[in-house]
């Protein structure tokens, strides 16, 4: 037990650094730019008196190591700044819209990982079988497929004027709904959920396939296989007491490598469902050039994404005594 | 040096001068005809060459013919190309993929979108290659200190939001507000190298261990002669595997930049069109001749480099051929 309190120990103190680095990298990002905010900020040929009052209330007169001081201490408060575009805070802007990525994300994940796993442990229980054939292939063809495609192509098919229509062509509610019940909130957040959940599921659960299939692979050349087989359980058994428990635990740790994955997965939906979280916040504040906002939806997803890993690894640790050596 | 006979390509080429080097190159060569062979039997890999094929011909080739049938024009000269009477028109004799929304010929958008997607998706794959091997080389072969920084370094760049990191990379390197080809080539190129660099480097770590090392550092082999000779040759079949994977993520990657509005309209690409049809008007006319050939492009493209790629990992990955 001692071994692995001074793993997590060592663990946790990466992640410190981990954070550190990153608040550092997005600081180096930002002052390469060499546009002057001034003419962003302020409208048309705003004059030369102007823009230099703009440099000094933003600070960008000072030395470049008084700065990044500065910015370290806002980052470690949590402040990130005003967003030049929309009202408020740079935090403010980005919380509410963090949520409802977050919610698409879940869902999506859950059904991803449960439909992914299992349609992984079929194919690897019969391998070079006509079936594992089938469920890979589907699996490499669906995972080949940019998401921002599929969900256009659902699109096409449910949402567009003329087609069958089933679905919202955009946003994530009714803005038409007066006084609605929470019952009727729910049922049209459900509605507008359905297409951006079904790319989700359609273009990432393919990931959960191939790992599991290989691992799966991997653990039926062990021993411990074999010995199972020789005390003359049934195949069934044998995947379902040995194999899969086994081959589990590095699904738990490719999970936690695939976080980033899922949140670009889920920025591209976004994008094409007109859902209004994170990734189309940052459609719009590239669009409008807001930086700040840009800057603290790095900082924010990376540190999220980050967490996630963290938590994922302990998970893992406590489940697999092998990665304690 | 001895003049002996010997066969190269097949041909028996008698007097040639054995050097060192000579016979360096022809033991290359009988190496990559031998997983060529294997290639051969594999039948998924076989699709995956077939499917490129096919893609690179279509690259490479249609747009500098004017066929016979289907005369191409290009569609990066809006100019003189688009016809405004011809716009989203549903696939006819004369345009067999439909026309898209300025009027241009949507199997022209696709030839050149197709060459530029390639081009992409190589040039993005090379730079992730070299500078995934050049880390996990020094990480793999270098000492424990040199280790634990670089692969630290490779684990943060492995977990952090790409979208946000590229679109920032894209809008902060020179030159602004011009995402020229090249500077999306070298924003993917420098943010997916990690993978390599993490597989580089547990290859380094089990050949460092080897006895052909062990011996050339007893005659007192540098460990920049050692890396060259001995370690690189050993890990290079996987690197190239790797980078064929690499060119299927490069060209998603590319084509969502441009679906992102990171791309310069005058060169177009699959993720260019996409985006076109649909902020231009491709849904509300329904033009499923618009939308469906560059994204099925990037589906089989992406398909068959990860065929590819998993056929020659298959053959060339020692840990995976007991199995």
């Amino acid at each position: 037990m001692a071994d692995l309190r001074r793993l997590i120990a060592r663990k946790v103190i990466y992640l410190v650094i981990t954070l550190f680095a990153i608040a550092t990298l997005n600081f180096i990002m930002f002052h390469l730019l060499p546009g002057e905010p001034g003419t962003v900020l302020l409208p048309g040929r705003a004059p030369k008196e102007a823009i230099e009052q703009l440099r000094i209330y933003l600070g960008l007169d000072r030395p470049l190591w008084y700065q990044y001081w500065i910015y370290m201490k806002h980052v470690v408060t949590l402040d990130l700044g005003e967003s030049w575009y929309w009202k408020g805070t740079v935090l403010d802007t980005i919380m509410p819209r963090l949520r409802s990525t977050l919610v698409l994300v879940g869902i999506g994940t859950f059904f991803a990982i449960a439909i992914g796993t299992y349609a992984g442990m079929l194919a690897g229980a019969r391998r070079g079988k006509p079936s594992d054939i089938l469920l890979t292939g589907t699996g490499l063809f669906f995972y080949s497929i940019p998401a921002f495609w599929m969900g256009m192509i659902l699109l096409l098919i449910f949402a567009v004027e003329g087609s069958l229509a089933w679905f919202p062509l955009t946003g994530s509610y009714d803005v038409g709904l007066t006084n609605p019940s929470l019952s009727q909130i729910i049922v049209d957040r459900l509605y507008h959920l359905f297409l951006p959940v079904l790319t989700f599921v359609l273009t990432a659960y393919a990931e959960f396939t191939l790992i599991m299939r290989n691992s799966l692979t991997d653990v039926f050349t062990e021993d411990y296989i074999q010995t199972a087989r020789a005390k003359g359980l049934s195949d069934r058994n044998v995947l379902r007491r040995h194999a899969v428990p086994n081959a589990m635990l590095p699904t738990v740790a490719n999970t936690a490598m695939y976080v980033g994955y899922i949140v670009t997965g889920a920025i591209q939906i976004e994008v094409v469902f007109s859902w209004d979280g994170i990734g189309r916040l940052t459609w719009d504040a590239l669009q409008k050039r807001d930086f700040p906002v840009l800057q603290g939806v790095f900082l924010i997803l990376a540190t999220v994404v980050i967490l996630a890993n963290f938590v994922a690894d302990i998970i893992s640790l406590y489940i697999d005594p092998r990665l304690k050596a | 040096m001895k003049a002996k006979r010997l066969r190269f390509l097949g041909f028996v080429i008698d007097g040639l001068t054995r050097s060192p080097r000579w016979e360096r190159i022809l033991l290359a060569w009988r190496r990559a005809v031998g997983v060529l062979r294997i290639l051969y039997k594999n039948r998924s890999g076989m699709t995956g060459i077939a499917i490129l094929t096919f893609f690179i011909l279509m690259g490479v080739v249609g747009p500098t013919v004017n066929w016979w049938i289907f005369p191409l024009c290009n569609p990066n000269d809006v100019i003189s190309n688009s016809d405004p009477t011809q716009i989203l028109k549903p696939p006819s004799w004369e345009h067999p993929l439909g026309t898209d929304e300025r009027g241009i010929d949507v199997l022209s958008d696709l030839a050149y979108g197709t060459r530029n997607s390639l081009i992409v998706g190589f040039s993005a794959a090379l730079i992730t290659m070299v500078i995934g091997t050049i880390v996990g080389l020094a990480a793999g072969y270098y000492s424990r200190m040199a280790d634990e920084i670089l692969m630290r370094t490779t684990d943060m760049f492995l977990v952090l939001p790409w979208i946000p990191l590229a679109v920032i990379l894209a809008t902060v390197l020179p030159p602004q507000d011009s995402p020229s080809l090249w500077k999306v080539i070298v924003v993917i190129g420098i943010t997916s190298w990690p993978m390599t660099a993490r597989m580089v480097r547990s290859q380094v770590l089990s050949i460092k261990e080897r006895g052909f090392v062990e011996r050339a550092k007893s005659i007192g082999a540098g460990s920049g002669h050692i890396l060259r000779r001995h370690v690189l040759p050993n890990v290079f079949p996987l690197i190239f595997a790797n980078m064929i994977l690499s060119v299927s993520v490069a060209i998603l990657s590319e084509a969502f930049l441009a679906y992102f509005g990171l791309q310069n309209p005058q060169s177009i690409t699959w993720g260019l069109m996409l985006y076109h049809a649909q902020f231009f008007g491709g849904f509300a006319s329904r033009a499923w001749w618009y939308i469906l050939p560059p994204g099925l492009s990037i589906a089989l493209v992406v398909l068959s480099f990860s065929l590819l790629g998993y056929a020659l990992d298959d053959i060339l990955n020692p840990r995976l051929r007991r199995r």
